[in-house]
Parts: C-alpha cells; sequence; structure tokens
C-alpha cells in the first residue's frame, strides 16, 4: 500500500511523461523505432541542467568538505559524546552546512535511479515495440541477436552499449584514482550482463542515453565547468550553501504548487466524478470511486510538490526566481481555462471520453491567447510592485480549491453510500435452493439444442453419458415451431398454448400471451407450496433481456437472469480501471492548458497513451471463424451463457427443511453457438481441431448411427451443445455427491431444433429427399426432451414414444399437482391433445419478436404432422 | 530491477549509503537532544505572556558577586528584573527586592527549558554555550547580552561559547581584538562589545577596601588548586603540602569544591594524611574573600582565584605548572597566546617539576620582589577596565540597549 503510493507519488508522474513523451514521438513519426530516438533526446535534454546543477553541487560540496575538515578534526579530538555532537553541529552551522550536504555529490545519481526505474518499468513493458522492427534490428520487443558466430547468435547493441559507456568512463575518469576507474568499468560490465538479455527496444533506449553521456563528459571535461562553477561560489572566506536570496520565492513556490495540486489533483478530477459518480462504479467491481480522486491527487502531488520542487531547489538563485514566476502565472492561467474554456466539448463517458470529436473554435483558440497573455502580464505587473500580494493570492486560492474539492468529495462519498443501498439487489448473484428431503423439480431449456447430437455426443463422451444414467431419452419430440417465439409458450405451459391455439386468442397480444405462458408453471409449483426460482424466462415481456418484471405479482417466486452473471469482466474493469486512473489527471491537464493545446491533449480521447495508439476502441478480438476447424476470439454471448452452467453448482443451496422446490432455468449456450477447442469442448482464444477432426472424423451413436460434421456451423452447434450438456453432467455429478439426486426430477428440454443439413441423421434418408426442404428439414422440429424421475434407477433408456415440446409441464406436474389447472385460463394441462387429436400442426412464422408482436403471429405458415413420428418423411403435410 | 548508471557515479553508491546513514543518524540525535530537553525540562515552560524588561540568569550561585550588586544597582534604578537561579539555595532568592523578583527554575535541562522559550526584551548572562549546548536562543527575547566573571578573557571559553550573544561586557581591549578575530574567522556578524569592567572583581575590591588593610598576623600560605588529573593536589600531592609545612608559614589548604564531589577520595586522603593544626588550616568556605583576604601568598593553577589575588589584593601568586590542552577552547582558534600566558610570567613564579623542591625559596623570593608588584599594575591596566565602577556602567548599558530595542521595535532578529 505505502509502496504503491510511493511509486505513484515518484514514479508516477515520470511513467506519464515517458509516454506521452513516447506517444506524441509515435504520432509525428509513426515510427516506433525513432520515437525511441527522440525519447531519448528529450528526456536527456530534459535532465540536462538538472545533471550540471547537479555536477556543479557535487564540486561545491566536495570543496566545502576539504575547507571544513581542519575544524572538524580538531572538535573530534577535542570533544566526546553528546558535547561533541553538539560543537560539531555549532560548527556546521557556521559553515552553512548540512551533514546530508554529503548526498549533494551523489545527486546525479539519485535523480538518475527514478529516471531509469521508469524508463525500464515503460520500455519493457511496452507493446508497440513487440515485433516491431526498426533498421537492421528485426524486433524491438525481444533481443536483437545481429550477429550470429558459429551457430550462436550474439546480440550487438548490448555490446555496443558497453563500448560507449566504457569510452565515456575513460574521459570521466582520467585524473580520477586507478579505484574510480575499476569500479566504472565493472559497472559496465555489470549493465551488459543485466542488460544482454533485454529487448532491443530497451537496450536502444540505453544505448542513446550512453551516447548522450558521451558527448556531455567530452564537452564538459573540455569547459571543466562545473570545477569553475563550483569554485566561484565556494571560494575561501565564504561559507558556501544555500544562499539566502532565493528563498522569498521559496513561498510563493511552493504555495503554487500546493495550488496546482488540489487544482488539477483534487478538484478537477473530483468534479467529473461527482458530476456522475454512479458511471464510475462496476458492480462487480464495487468501490468507490475516490480510489480515482486519490490516484490522480498522488499523481498531481508527484508532478508538483516532487519533481518542480526537486527542480526547483536545484535551480540558482535566478532558476528559482523564474520557477516561481511561472508558477504564479501558470496557476493564475489553469483557472482560467478550465474555468471559461473548454466547457462546450460535450458529454464526457466514464472513459474520459466526448460523445463527439473535439471541435475547437479558432476565435475561442485566440481568445484565450489574448486573455493568457493579459493574466500573465497582471501577474508581473503584481510581481513587480508586491510580490506578497501574490503570495496572498495564491495561499488564499489553496484555500478556496479545498473547500470547493471537499465538497465535490463529500459529493461522490454521499452518492457511492446512496449507490452502495441501491444496488444492493442488483449485486446478488443468482443462486436457488434443493432441498434434500422434499421433492425437487428442475426444468432446464437449452434454446435449440439438436436432439439428434445426444447419442452421438453421449458415445463421445462417455463421462457425460455416466452422469445422465436415470433419464429416459425422448427422440421422437415435436416441437411446434422452429423458434422461440412460436415454440416457448407451449414448451412452457402446454397445449393450450400451441402457436394455433394462441392466434385463437386474437383478442390478446402476443406479449402477454408469452409472459402468461411463462408464469404457468411457477404460479402451480408455487400454489401448490413449492419454493420457487425462475431464471431467465426467454422472452419475457418480449425482451432479449427478460423482463423479470412479470413476476411481480408473485413477491415470493425467485427471479433472477444467469445470462452473464458469471461473466468475468474483470479484464473490462481492469481496463476502465487503468484508463481513468492514468486519464483522469491527464483530463485535468488537458482541460487547465491553453485551448490552443487542448486538441493535441487530449488526442482523441487517448491522452497520448502509447498503447492505445495502435489499439482500436472496440477491444478485444471478436470472434471469428477462420475455417470449419480453426477460429481465433471468444465469443462473448456464448461466454454469457456457458458461465451461467458453469456456475450451476455455485448457484445451488441446499435446504433439509423438507419444502419442495421447483427450477426452472433457460439457457442459450446451445444457441449462441462458437466453436470450440475438442476434445475438451471448452471454449479458448485459439481453436485448432483440425488434427482431433482428422481423427474423429465420423462419429458413431450407439445405435449404429454415423454423423459426419462437414460446416463451420455443424461443428460449431455439436460443440456447444455438447459443452452445455458436460456443464450439467458436472452438475449432475454435484447433485449426487450432495443428495440431492433421488428426490430431484430433471427436465431437460430445448423449445426447437435447427436445420444445418444434418437431417439425414434422424430420417436415415438423403438430405436432399427431405419432403420438409422448403421448410428447412426434421431437425428444426424436432426438441429435445430427457426426463429424470425422483428414483429413476441407474438405467439411460431410450424411449420412442411420440412426445411434444407441450408434454412439459404435465410431466413436470405428475404425480405431484392432481388435475392441475391453468390458473389464467382455468383449463386443465394435460397430454390429451397429443393422444386424441391425429394430427399435429406446427407453424412457421417471423422469429423476430421486435416484429412479430400483434395479438397473433404474422404470416403463418401451417405444416402437418400425422401418425405421431418425426422422421418419416410422408408423416409431414406441407402445404 | 536495476538501473543505468552514468558514468562516474558508480563510486557514489557507497557515498550515498554513508551519506544516507550519517544524515539518519543526525537527525535522530538532534531530535533525542531536543526531547531530551523537553521531557527532563518537564512543565517548567514558559507560559505567561508578559515579556520582562530584563532577565538575569546565572547557572551557579557562585556568581553572587555578579548579580548581587547589579540587582542592588537595578532596584535602586527602579527598573523591573527577573532574576532566574538554577541554584535552588542561591542567596538572591531570599533578598526582599521590590523590583527584582527572583526565581528558582530548577537545575540543568529545566532550567534551559524554560530559557529557551521565555519571553524577555534583555537578558543578561554569564554562563558561555548560548545556543551551542542544550541553552537555546529563545526566539522571543531581544537581546543577549554576556557579562565577563573571570579576568582572564574571552578565549578560556569550551569553543564557540559567547558567539550567540549579542553583545559582551569586556574588561580589556585585548579581549576585543580577539573577539573579532573569531568573528572573522567564523563569519559571524560583529557582537557589540563595550567595555564595562569586571563586577566580580570590582566587589572584591569594594568588600576589601571596606574592610581596610589587613590586620598583622602571621605570614600566610593560601593552597587553592583547582581539579582534575591535571590539577596540583593531583599532580604535586602529599610532597607539596609536606614542603609547605617545613617552611613554618601558616598554610591554608582550600580545595576546589568540585574537588570534594568528584575527588572525595583524595581530599579525604588528604585530610587524613594532614589534619588541622595551629600551623595548618584547611578552608571549605563558600565565599573565598576571607581567606584570600589573609593570605600573603597564593599557589594555584589556573583559576581564576589567580588574578582575584593578584590584581585584587595586590599580592604575589605562584602558578603551577599544568600544561594546558587548547584545543577544546576558543584560544584554539587562534594562533596568538592567551592573554592569561602572557599576563602569568608578570604577576608571579611558575612552579615547575623542576623546581619544585625549592618551593619555600620561591615563596621568600616572591613575598619580596618589586618586579612582580610592577607586572601586576600592568595586568590591571591590560585586563580590568573601568575598575570600581562596572555595575553602574553594565546597569546603563542594560538600560540603553532596551530603549534603543523598543525604538527599532523590538526583537533583533537572530542571525
Amino acid at each position: 500500500m505505502i509502496l504503491d503510493i510511493l511509486h505513484r507519488l515518484i514514479l508516477g508522474p515520470l511513467e506519464l511523461l515517458f509516454d506521452a513523451v513516447y506517444a506524441i514521438g509515435y504520432r509525428i513519426t509513426g515510427n516506433p523505432g525513432l520515437s525511441i530516438v527522440l525519447l531519448s533526446l528529450i528526456m536527456n535534454l530534459l535532465m540536462l541542467p538538472l545533471y550540471r546543477r547537479a555536477d556543479v553541487l557535487q564540486e561545491e560540496e566536495r570543496l566545502q568538505a576539504r575547507m571544513m575538515k581542519p575544524g572538524i578534526d580538531k572538535i573530534r579530538r577535542a570533544f566526546r559524546g553528546d558535547e561533541r555532537f553538539m560543537i560539531l553541529q555549532t560548527y556546521y552551522r557556521q559553515n552553512n552546512y548540512k551533514p546530508w550536504y554529503v548526498l549533494k555529490g551523489s545527486l546525479s545519481l539519485l535523480l538518475e535511479i527514478p529516471f531509469f526505474i521508469a524508463a525500464y518499468r515503460y520500455l519493457s513493458g511496452l507493446s508497440l515495440l513487440q515485433g516491431t522492427a526498426f533498421g537492421p534490428i528485426a524486433d524491438l520487443g525481444k533481443p536483437d541477436r545481429l550477429i550470429s558466430l558459429f551457430g550462436t547468435q550474439v546480440h550487438l547493441l548490448p555490446i555496443l552499449m558497453t563500448l560507449i559507456n566504457i569510452v565515456s568512463g575513460a574521459i570521466y575518469t582520467r585524473e580520477m584514482p586507478l579505484r574510480s576507474k575499476i569500479q566504472l568499468y565493472g559497472m559496465a560490465l555489470v549493465f551488459l550482463v543485466l542488460l544482454y538479455n533485454s529487448p532491443s527496444g530497451l537496450v536502444f533506449y540505453w544505448t542513446l542515453n550512453n551516447l548522450f553521456s558521451l558527448v556531455k563528459n567530452i564537452i564538459l571535461k573540455k569547459t571543466g565547468s562545473a570545477e569553475k562553477a563550483a569554485a566561484k561560489k565556494a571560494a575561501p572566506g565564504k561559507p558556501a550553501g544555500a544562499p539566502a536570496a532565493g528563498r522569498q520565492y521559496k513561498v510563493l513556490f511552493y504555495s503554487c504548487c500546493v495550488f496546482l495540486t488540489i487544482l488539477l489533483g483534487i478538484l478537477i478530477p473530483s468534479a467529473i466524478v461527482n458530476a456522475s459518480p454512479a458511471e464510475f462504479v462496476e458492480l462487480d467491481d464495487f468501490r468507490s470511486p475516490l480510489r480515482y480522486v486519490l490516484s490522480s491527487a498522488l499523481l498531481a502531488a508527484g508532478t508538483f510538490l516532487i519533481w518542480c520542487v526537486i527542480f526547483f531547489r536545484l535551480s540558482s538563485d535566478r532558476g528559482r526566481k523564474c520557477f516561481a514566476l511561472a508558477a504564479a502565472v501558470l496557476s493564475v492561467v489553469t483557472v482560467i481555462n478550465y474555468m471559461f474554456f473548454g466547457t462546450g466539448y460535450g458529454n464526457l463517458t466514464a472513459l474520459l471520453k466526448y460523445d463527439n470529436p473535439l471541435s475547437v473554435q479558432v476565435s475561442d483558440t485566440l481568445l484565450n491567447l489574448g486573455i493568457i497573455l493579459l493574466a500573465a502580464c497582471v501577474v508581473v505587473f503584481i510581481w513587480k510592485k508586491k510580490p506578497e500580494i501574490l503570495k496572498a493570492i495564491c495561499i488564499a486560492g489553496c484555500i478556496g480549491l479545498t473547500v470547493m474539492s471537499v465538497s465535490n468529495i463529500r459529493g461522490i462519498g454521499a452518492s457511492f453510500a446512496e449507490l452502495e443501498v441501491l444496488t444492493e439487489k442488483e449485486r446478488e448473484k443468482p443462486s436457488f435452493t434443493l432441498s434434500r428431503t422434499g421433492k425437487n423439480v428442475v426444468v432446464i431449456m437449452l434454446d435449440r439444442c439438436i436432439s439428434g447430437f445426444v447419442p452421438y455426443i453421449f458415445e463421445e463422451n462417455p463421462g457425460v453419458a455416466e452422469q445422465f444414467r436415470g433419464f429416459t431419452y425422448y427422440p421422437n419430440t415435436l416441437s411446434f415451431g422452429r423458434n422461440t417465439n412460436v415454440a416457448t409458450p407451449s414448451l412452457f405451459a402446454g397445449y393450450e398454448y400451441r402457436p394455433f391455439e394462441l392466434d385463437k386468442r386474437s383478442d390478446t397480444g402476443l406479449p402477454e400471451k408469452q409472459n402468461e405462458a411463462l408464469k404457468v408453471l411457477p404460479v402451480l409449483f408455487m400454489e401448490n407450496g413449492y419454493d420457487v426460482t425462475v431464471c431467465d424466462p426467454p422472452y419475457a415481456g418480449y425482451l432479449w433481456i427478460p423482463d423479470l418484471g412479470i413476476f411481480d405479482d408473485y413477491p415470493s417466486i425467485h427471479r433472477y437472469i444467469t445470462h452473464g452473471a458469471f461473466i468475468d469482466n474483470s479484464e473490462a474493469i481492469r481496463k476502465k480501471n487503468r484508463v481513468i486512473n492514468r486519464n483522469l489527471f491527464c483530463y485535468s491537464v488537458f482541460r487547465a492548458s491553453p485551448v490552443l493545446l487542448q486538441a493535441g491533449l487530449y488526442n482523441d480521447g487517448r491522452y497520448n497513451e502509447a498503447e492505445a495508439l495502435h489499439i482500436s476502441d472496440e477491444s478485444s478480438v471478436i470472434f471469428t471463424e477462420e475455417s470449419e476447424v480453426r477460429s481465433t476470439g471468444i465469443s462473448d454471448e456464448f461466454m454469457k451463457a456457458y458461465t451461467a452452467l458453469q456456475h450451476l453448482p455455485a448457484m445451488t443451496k441446499t435446504d433439509t427443511s423438507g419444502e419442495n422446490t421447483f427450477l426452472i432455468l433457460s439457457n442459450t449456450a446451445t444457441h449462441d453457438v462458437t466453436m470450440l477447442q475438442e476434445p475438451a469442448f471448452v471454449p479458448q482464444q485459439i481453436v485448432d481441431n483440425a488434427a482431433y477432426e482428422a481423427a474423429h472424423k465420423v462419429r458413431t451413436s450407439a445405435a449404429g448411427g454415423h454423423l459426419e460434421l462437414k460446416t463451420a456451423e455443424q461443428m460449431e452447434h455439436y460443440q456447444s451443445d455438447t459443452a452445455a450438456l458436460i456443464q450439467l453432467a458436472q452438475w449432475f455429478r454435484f447433485l449426487r455427491e450432495n443428495g440431492l439426486w433421488e428426490n430431484t426430477r430433471i427436465l431437460v428440454v430445448s423449445d426447437h431444433g435447427y436445420e444445418m443439413g444434418l437431417n439425414h441423421i434422424l430420417t436415415g434418408g438423403n438430405e436432399g429427399d427431405n419432403a420438409l426442404a422448403p421448410y428447412d428439414g426434421v431437425m428444426a422440429y424436432n426438441a429435445l426432451m430427457m426426463i429424470k424421475d425422483f428414483g429413476s434407477g441407474n438405467e439411460f433408456t431410450v424411449n420412442n414414444t411420440f412426445m411434444t415440446i407441450a408434454d412439459m409441464p404435465s410431466e413436470a406436474m405428475r404425480g405431484l399437482i392432481e388435475n392441475p389447472m391453468n390458473p389464467f385460463t382455468g383449463n386443465p394441462i394435460t397430454e390429451d391433445a397429443k393422444n386424441k387429436e391425429e394430427e399435429q400442426y406446427v407453424m412457421l412464422t417471423d422469429w423476430r419478436i421486435a416484429e412479430n408482436h400483434g395479438n397473433q403471429f404474422t404470416d403463418p405458415v401451417r405444416l402437418v404432422l400425422k401418425n405421431k413420428y418425426l422422421f418419416d418423411e410422408s408423416n409431414w403435410e406441407v402445404p | 530491477m536495476f538501473f543505468y548508471i552514468d558514468p562516474g557515479t558508480g563510486s557514489m553508491l557507497f557515498t550515498i549509503l554513508i551519506g544516507v546513514l550519517g544524515a539518519l543518524i543526525y537527525v535522530l540525535r538532534n531530535s533525542w537532544m531536543k526531547l531530551k530537553v523537553l521531557f527532563l525540562g518537564g512543565k517548567s515552560r514558559e507560559r505567561s505572556h508578559s515579556r520582562t524588561p530584563f532577565v538575569f540568569f546565572t547557572d551557579s550561585k557562585r556568581y553572587y558577586t555578579i548579580f548581587k550588586p547589579l540587582c542592588d544597582e537595578m532596584e535602586k534604578r527602579g527598573e523591573t528584573v527577573l532574576y532566574l537561579t538554577a541554584s535552588p539555595d542561591d542567596p538572591l532568592l531570599k533578598e526582599n527586592y521590590t523590583h527584582v523578583k527572583a526565581e528558582f527554575i530548577g537545575e540543568g535541562n529545566r532550567a534551559y527549558a524554560r530559557m529557551n522559550m521565555l519571553q524577555a526584551d534583555v537578558v543578561l548572562s554569564s554562563t558561555p554555550g548560548l545556543d551551542v549546548y542544550q541553552w537555546k536562543r529563545s526566539r522571543n527575547v531581544g537581546w543577549y547580552v554576556h557579562v565577563l566573571h573571570a579576568a582572564n578573557g574571552v578565549t578560556c571559553y569550551r569553543m564557540f561559547g559567547i558567539d550567540y550573544y549579542d553583545a559582551l561586557l569586556l574588561s580589556g581591549e585585548y579581549q576585543i581584538r580577539e573577539v573579532r578575530a573569531l568573528e572573522a574567522q567564523r563569519h559571524l556578524p560583529e557582537k557589540e562589545c563595550v567595555l564595562a569592567g569586571l563586577p566580580h572583581m570590582d566587589a572584591l575590591l569594594k568588600k576589601k577596601q571596606e574592610r581596610g588593610p589587613a590586620p598583622e598576623h602571621e605570614t600566610t600560605v593560601l593552597l587553592a588548586p583547582s581539579w582534575g588529573p591535571s590539577s596540583i593536589f593531583n599532580k604535586f600531592g602529599e610532597q607539596m603540602i609536606e614542603k609547605l609545612r617545613k617552611t613554618g608559614y601558616h598554610i591554608i589548604l582550600r580545595p576546589h569544591p568540585q574537588s570534594l564531589v568528584s575527588e572525595k577520595e583524595l581530599i579525604d586522603r588528604l585530610r587524613s594524611r594532614f589534619p588541622e593544626s595551629e600551623k595548618l588550616e584547611w578552608n571549605f568556605d563558600n565565599d573565598n574573600f576571607d581567606v584570600l583576604y589573609r593570605s600573603d601568598l597564593l599557589i594555584s593553577d589556573y583559576s581564576g582565584v589567580v588574578f582575584d589575588f593578584a590584581l585584587v589584593f595586590d599580592r604575589p601568586i605562584i602558578y603551577a605548572d599544568v600544561s594546558f590542552d587548547f584545543e577544546p577552547y576558543d584560544a584554539g582558534w587562534l594562533n596568538n597566546e592567551m592573554w592569561t600566558f602572557r599576563a602569568l610570567p608578570k604577576v608571579g613564579i611558575q612552579l615547575t617539576r623542576e623546581n619544585a623542591d625549592r618551593l619555600p625559596e620561591l615563596i621568600e623570593e616572591s613575598l619580596h620582589s618589586r618586579a612582580f608588584a610592577e607586572g601586576r599594575r600592568e595586568a590591571i591596566e591590560e585586563t580590568w577596565a573601568n575598575q570600581g565602577n562596572s555595575i553602574p556602567s553594565i546597569a546603563d548599558y542594560l538600560t540603553g540597549v532596551r530603549s534603543r530595542l523598543l525604538q527599532e521595535g523590538g526583537v533583533r532578529h537572530v542571525k
């Protein structure tokens, strides 16, 4: 924690500077390698005055120490203990010397440490360099491998760097004792070893720095100016050390630094966050957005209270005067810029991007420049006349900014507390209860799951089949439509809700009828004393994201959306965190800068972040299939559904109170299919099934069927269905292990199938002979139906009895609810229609609920099935 | 993690380490010192917000001869004075003044804690080491004045002893030269130097004059050494007392008060070996006036008493040869010899290991030398300015400085 804070304070501003300088270099040159040259040049030029000062101070310290040595020796001889200390203290005081002046001599090194830690961290982690060639270097992200010697690769850059280092050191230590020389060359060798295997981009930067240092040393040795300057200052008879003249600027400079820290680090960031605190909070990462303000405050403090102060303290009197005046002008100008300009850029998102590109008016730019000039003149005028007034204004400003900041921070705190209460419910993860002692009825609807694949999946995955023992599989199951909108009402509520029956109730809208169907079973079970949980009722409210509000009349029914509830969006959250942590301070700087610079600093919302320059905004690689056996990327939609299935055990709470339970859950992992890596059938960034598929070209079933998957569509459906069943199997294992198996009735159903040119595995005929061909093949109307009853034994049985999806409700209630009556229509729920009626009517209609939401389905087409058997094409009558 | 090192800075890694450690120790030590004064100083911190016009501070009742007449003078003039002493049994605590208030402020750090927070216009003290040792300049004191308590100059204080006073009340031109030399060497601003004289010697002189000439008595030799490993008792000890006894003069042995504390064993041994008799006397008086008054010759090493005796009572002395280490003293920073060492040969004979056997002859010689009487007169001229008039001069100076301060607007900025 403390280390994090220190890192942010000291290294944070440097890393930001490196990033911005590099990014701007990249924007100018468009070349990652040249940008390194630019970065090195600018950083070294920036450091040059610091080094020059440090050299002078070092020499000064050396001279002073030499002057004071006889006195110190005398005191050491004459006194002991506390008295010696006090006398030495007085002697130091008389000579304007502080014991830590010893550090003056090491200043240049001390200053370099943070700069180079920052450079090291920045360049070795910069993905822009990965795989980028520069001149003879093939990849700036890897060691250069420029020389090939006797079959081994030798890196040239580190060697070059060391050579430069040695030459530079030879010049620097020309008049120094042998010990210094040995130390120096030793150091050069150590760095050769340490950096030898580093990315060549980094070594290149290092090499450039050494080159710079070499040039600096040559010039310094020629002029010898450090010694001269120091000797002039530490002339005998005159005490060396900080002269008092610079002190009068100190207070002004420091108070301006505090002012800028509060303005840029706290006030502007807190104002942004306070404008809409909720946007800065993620449900999955529920932390106070004040951390962003803290982060920018630390960056600002590091910039103004540490680095600016270091530069200030290392300056000469003249330099300090300039610094103080500049700080005063800067403070005034930033306030003016922030308060009066750039306020009309539009709506800002939480990622600190405006909805629309920045449009800067030339007139604004000119007006702003004029006002800045005027303000600067006023400041200089006051500075000349009465500098104390500036000091007073600045301190008063600090107080004012602090008050405003505190008000913002309190606002954010209050909003966050409110948010915490409001979202408590939403942040609750889905869960349901199964009883160990009572009876549990579970209905799982797998959208579009292909019934015909089941025998092949079980054959290929014996472990899955093992967990499905006790289930009865009904292959001969009819769906009354090939889409969710026509199929789900009958699936959820029985024969009364078959599509043509629904259309008879032409006085009621389809959305109402859908909602009613979804409520039938939950309400019936609830009324019979069951603890009911509904997850993802499909098309509830006729919306893609189900509206759980349809159950608002039944508060005791638990309802959840599992779709996406378990998705790992930590990557997105991490990105958001990183972007805001970095850019909130950058935003402040951008807003407080002159209008002329604003567009450049805003940089289309990227704020000169090098990494952001080459990555498109819509992040991450989207799923693309490259062939039937290869794909890259992961489908978000599949993952949202798949993770819900993965979390079934986690969602399961057990109960021993004896209360019966009912759970109905739908899942779309089988609908939003994707390509999965075989043989584990798991999602992967890069899927390559070429070898596996070559070895498993023909899949077989226990009954002797053959399945050849040829297209990506077939592959993806088969793989996704398998993945869903694998997850169910794992949950079944969990149920068995937790004593929830025997007393649980489970129905695994799908609402419909899908046409993908595989009808022959169901009919045994040729694909082209299919009578249903114009209206999709039989696979589209064949739904999955597998039922495991209470204490169903250990066998997996196949039952060819004719079933329809509308049988699900009565099967779910069988033996538990006697003579169930639909609570909304008052009609009994039975399977009579199937048994009595010779013909079953299937409807084709528009699947889009956004269009097809009147009282009746649009343009219905009727398909007729006779003889209660799906897989004989002669049983189908088509118009 | 590692970092790039500029050529030549490699060797600085070590320097940094030493520097950081040194600075750390310095800071710790400094805060420890401050804490010591703060805590050991206890509660005796200045609370009152009224600024006292004059504060006299003494670390010991020994300087009674300076402060008593000064307090009397200020009382007479109706000036308000706060007399602060670190001696609980300071006799001035019992005085009944109207304008002078005497207060015991604790000993050691406790006293300094009070002094460091003091609020006063002018502070007068004979204590050296202001702003060097635990006694710091208070930022609410306008002017610090140092008064000499002995005739032997300003360079025999321990190093930097008077550097942070604003004014020095001196007794000889040579002292001003020494002060200026030190100031130049240390780049310190010039202090105000006033030849105000020596209150202590004036007091002795006055007392002597009041008593008139000493009554007829047998010739008396006083042995009053200082203390420590190089003092007479330690170096010459029994042998010398033995020799003195044999001279047949009346002998008075007066050990330094500190000897009774630090060298009790030695003194006890000497006392049992040389018990009191008609011809030999041990003296432990608080005030040394009486014993000086009735002595005809003094044998001593370098304590102030040598000059007291020689210059006030105008009688001969024999001073012991003890090697003197200048290093801890301000004198160690100046090349020319200390005035004391220039003056001594003029006023008395030096006792060395070589001539120690001839002590009785030395005594005879001293008692009758004309050259030494002449030497004493010279020394008085050099080091006892404003003779007999120091008290009114000091009082004048103090009141004058205060009114000047008030005109200038109070506190003088500390250099």
